[in-house]
């Protein structure tokens, strides 16, 4: 049983099929967001700048890395490694997953701490160089953790319930992710819903550290944050664990609010794994559209933000969700 | 006589070993003045109860599924005081003889440059006996005895660094504070007799659904108002001794002025103690019962809703502490809230959650402590930019402190997320208060970042200034260090065997009011006729 | 479908898998890199605008690292609780305490009597 675990950790949709996915993903989210601000985007590197991203990472594996006097660069490699583990361990529980998914009852804190991880790994390893740029950069992280962590479990977890109190899971993402798309056609669970697919949006934007939300990163003030002392194969690592994190994220709510292929599980497989892929790209471009519309914030004009409009947006989707469980009880 | 009584007599025999040896240490160290006999005799004497309380844990589990019952001067239950041993008390028994036991050894080095040592071991052996008579009582008078007995060892132990004026103020407002607590408990105590006319806890449950143990008679009062006024005030006082939040606030004083392998028993398990009495009294006793339910259920929310102030509380001051052990103090508050949650829940689902995680919190928050305490007693400073990069100097240390502070924070799979993961369930199970697993999860996160504010001071940060001096702690201070350590990590690994076997069968027993009164009407049945 | 308790080992596995591959990509990048780059310290060392500083003088305060920005923003609110609550008089505390203790006990009474 062991042998299926290791070959969707490595193979399928673990380590590798991830690579594939972060490297097309990549390319998609550049080539749309460089024609959003009118510029081409990658171009020479294969057919339409395919092969970009590649010879990116590529570039970082083969430089030298070095770690300033005073850092912790095994320590850092730990972390990261650690927070790209939780993010493959969190894919490993989506219904993408052939033979053998983790999926048990009541799993939803295991993929919310899963969640976590990675925002923490970035902050710490920011704070093992001594650098006053990664400092800040890292308690600027601290300082936003509080706002879109809470705003993104509690939008998470608000299909979940939801999808509990139609019968269909016992809390598992698994479960959920079979059956919350029923949840958009019912009056009453479609406002929950919406509001807490926005909030989903926006926090996952500011767990990207994009914008409008890269204060942690902003690289006119701060070089680039955490990871400025970073370099060689870490700081490939670091950015895989950014794009994968998009990834990741955007592929749980393409599973958790649509469903993926399952509403379509009647079309013949190829027919519903393209919608599947449809959908993720909506995603994809809708976190590219935010990125592209908006300029960056203030940090404490993005707390404000988040604890005045989108914080409550979540809290009512989530309570209005408990409410419709006592409803339908 | 058959082995029942043996066995229970063997949990009965532990407070007494203790409190037996408190008053003979200081004998001992009139006539002999050396520091290694009054060690080698505390040493002695811990391990014999370390030893009789795994045999009685070990019988609990394996033979008996009824608690065992044992009457002191062989008096029937209502008439003398009982010990009532189930399998959650002999747990917690276990767990106070093991974290006593790792303490005095992690003190034989810390405490080596320190006068006084005799009645440091004395009141430390004191504390075990009211820790140990607390968890065993049967006995609502009792209780209040363990408890004074085991607060003032306390507030002994917290002013034992006498010649600092911050151990002295915090011992004063400890003992100000906890006395207030042990006489409302009095009060209670009052209430309760005054009502019942028993002391003994299964003849107050046994009254409660009108039936009696063989000598008493009938309530001689309004049991519907004493009961009532009885359980509120003991609600309140435990809830003050347990440091659960708004009766929180000595906590941060008093913990981190005493000496580090106090603070680790302070913090590990005393508080603890007053939860499981609370837990004995709200799950127990009173639990089901008629008259009383209102209230109980009333203060089952009170408790739920102190918990999430706790955690709220305890999280976010962490994040701002300079101190370390003041820091970690604060994650008890945070954890105790954890625990107050679970409890609140009353049902088996947070009952397993709760004792899990006291069982966890118990272990790792003792690990911190003594971690914390290594770093002082390399250092002589508790704030942590004097501590800066001194854990570079101390690679086992800080690994012990590393896998402790993961552990409680809640990583994967160590011990304390496994009990928070049981939590959860639990509160996700039950309905309308599901919304506050997202209080779980973001404390959880905020413990995080405090316990490795403390690793980022005592590793990641450059020293600011020359730490060349600092060398490794002693090596009986490390052992018990890496021995919690590898604790951590086996009650997080081995997580679903030992819950479905050792902490949902103590829930169970805690739940269980039935058999516990059985217990003790069978023992006042067999005394009556066997004379 | 396992148990809860089961799925944490699996996941920890699962990223513990995850942990070992990239590790070892790590030391086969370390590999075929160390033959192409020049052995210097200089490169290690700590520079502040240009000129190089000793790395003990590199650390910064960061007493409040996890809650300045809260401090700011939430100015009025932070003072309020600090100056109102967080007193640290001991009066202050019991106060609360015993005003604690009267409610549950009067809310007790009405509910049992009611």
């Amino acid at each position: 049983m062991p042998y299926e675990l290791l070959f969707e950790t490595i193979v399928y949709p673990g380590v590798i099929f991830l690579c594939l996915v972060i490297w097309l993903t990549q390319w998609y989210h550049r080539k749309v967001y460089a024609r959003m601000q009118s510029r081409i985007g990658p171009l020479h590197t294969g057919p339409f700048g395919i092969l970009q991203p590649i010879a990116d990472y590529l570039k970082l594996f083969f430089k030298e890395d070095v770690s300033i006097e005073g850092s912790h660069p095994r320590l850092a490699l730990t972390l990261i490694s650690i927070a790209i583990g939780s993010l493959v361990a969190l894919t490993l529980m989506l219904p993408i997953t052939p033979f053998r998914p983790i999926v048990a009852e009541y799993d939803v804190m295991l993929a919310m701490y899963l969640l976590v991880w990675p925002t923490i790994a970035i902050a710490l390893i920011g704070m093992l160089t001594p650098n006053p740029f990664s400092a800040v950069g890292a308690s600027r992280i601290f300082s936003m953790t509080l706002a879109y962590e809470v705003t993104f479990v509690a939008s998470i977890l608000t299909p979940i319930i939801l999808s509990t109190a139609i019968g269909a899971s016992n809390y598992s993402l698994y479960h959920s992710c079979l059956n919350a798309w029923r949840l958009w056609f019912n009056p009453y669970t479609i406002i929950p819903m919406t509001l807490a697919l926005i909030a989903a949006l926006i926090s996952l934007q500011c767990k990207l550290l994009s914008k409008p939300f890269d204060i942690p990163e902003a690289e006119t003030e701060i070089v680039a944050g955490p990871f400025t002392e970073y370099s060689g194969f870490k700081l490939a690592l670091i950015i895989g664990l950014h794009d994968l994190e998009m990834v990741v994220g955007s592929l749980l709510i393409t599973m958790l609010f649509f469903g993926g292929f399952t509403p379509f599980a009647w079309l013949p497989w190829y027919l519903a794994m393209m919608i599947t892929v449809i959908e993720y790209v909506v995603i994809v471009t809708i976190l590219t559209w935010i990125k592209a519309m908006t300029a960056r914030l203030r940090i404490d004009q993005a707390l404000v933000i988040f604890w005045k409009y989108i914080l409550p947006m979540a809290a009512i989707a989530l309570l209005t969700s408990i409410v419709i469980t006592y409803l339908v009880a | 006589m058959t082995w029942t009584n043996y066995i229970a007599g063997l949990a009965a025999l532990q407070p007494f070993l203790a409190i037996f040896a408190a008053f003979a240490l200081p004998l001992i160290s009139l006539l002999a003045k050396r520091r290694q006999i009054w060690e080698c005799f505390t040493l002695t004497i811990l391990l014999i109860n370390f030893a009789l309380s795994l045999i009685v844990f070990y019988y609990m589990y394996n033979f008996s599924c009824k608690p065992l019952l044992y009457a002191f001067g062989s008096w029937p239950p209502p008439i003398g005081i009982v010990y009532t041993i189930d399998r959650g008390a002999s747990l917690i028994g276990l767990l106070i003889n093991g974290l006593v036991l790792t303490a005095m050894i992690f003190s034989i080095r810390y405490m080596e440059h320190e006068g006084g040592t005799q009645w440091y071991y004395t009141l430390m052996l004191g504390f075990e006996a009211g820790m140990l008579g607390c968890v065993y009582t049967g006995d609502i008078f009792n209780l209040f005895v363990m408890l004074e007995v085991m607060s003032i060892s306390a507030y002994g132990l917290v002013a034992f660094r006498r010649e600092t004026h911050e151990a002295v103020e915090a011992a004063i407002k400890y003992a100000i504070v906890g006395s207030v607590a042990t006489t409302i408990y009095f009060i209670a105590v009052i209430f309760a007799y005054g009502s019942f006319g028993t002391l003994n806890m299964a003849d107050l449950a046994l009254k409660l659904k009108d039936s009696t143990l063989p000598i008493t008679g009938p309530p001689i009062g309004d049991i519907l108002i004493g009961s009532t006024v009885f359980l509120t005030l003991a609600f309140w006082a435990l809830s003050l001794k347990a440091a659960i939040a708004p009766n929180h606030f000595w906590l941060p004083d008093a913990h981190p002025a005493a000496p580090s392998p106090i603070s680790a028993l302070l913090s590990g398990i005393m508080v603890k103690v007053a939860i499981f009495a609370l837990m004995r009294y709200m799950l127990t006793i009173f639990k089901g019962t008629i008259p009383t339910f209102p209230v109980v259920e009333l203060l089952n929310y009170t408790l739920i809703t102190m918990g999430v102030l706790s955690t709220i509380l305890g999280s976010t001051l962490m994040l701002v502490q300079r101190d370390i052990k003041r820091l970690i103090a604060y994650g008890t508050i945070l954890n105790i809230g954890y625990i107050a949650m679970g409890v609140g829940l009353a049902n088996l689902s947070g009952l397993v959650a709760s004792l899990f995680h006291i069982v966890n919190h118990a272990i790792g928050k003792a690990l911190l402590f003594m971690a914390a305490g290594a770093y002082i007693h390399v250092t002589g400073s508790r704030d942590l930019d004097e501590l800066t990069g001194v854990g570079r100097r101390m690679p086992f240390t800080t690994a012990a402190y590393l896998v402790g502070a993961l552990a409680l924070a809640g990583a994967p799979p160590l011990s304390c997320f496994m009990s928070k993961l049981l939590l959860f369930k639990a509160y996700l199970e039950s309905g309308w208060l599901a919304p506050l697993v997202v209080v779980i999860v973001l404390t959880s996160v905020f413990a995080l970042m405090g316990y490795l504010k403390v690793f980022y001071h005592v590793y990641a940060k450059q020293p600011t200034r020359d730490i060349s001096s600092v060398k490794e702690a002693p090596t009986l201070m490390v052992v018990p260090l890496l021995v919690l350590a590898s604790l951590c990590i086996v009650l997080g690994i081995a997580a679903p065997i030992i819950v479905d076997n050792v902490i949902v069968p103590g829930a169970l027993s805690l739940l269980n009011t039935q058999d516990y009164v059985l217990a003790a009407q069978e023992a006042a049945k067999l005394i009556m006729e066997g004379g | 479908m396992v148990s809860l308790l089961l799925a944490v080992l699996e996941v920890s596995l699962a990223i513990a898998v995850t942990v070992l591959i990239l590790l070892a990509a790590y030391a086969f990048s370390i590999k075929f890199t160390r033959s192409m780059t020049q052995k210097s310290n200089e490169k290690r060392k700590p520079f502040a605008c240009g000129e190089s500083i000793s790395s003990l003088k590199t650390g910064l305060p960061d007493a409040g690292l996890y809650t300045a920005v809260w401090r700011l923003v939430f100015k009025s609110l932070y003072n309020t609780l600090r100056d109102r609550l967080h007193t640290g008089i001991l009066s202050d505390w019991l106060m609360w305490m015993l005003i604690f203790m009267v409610v549950i006990v009067v809310v007790s009474m009405m509910v049992v009597s009611l």
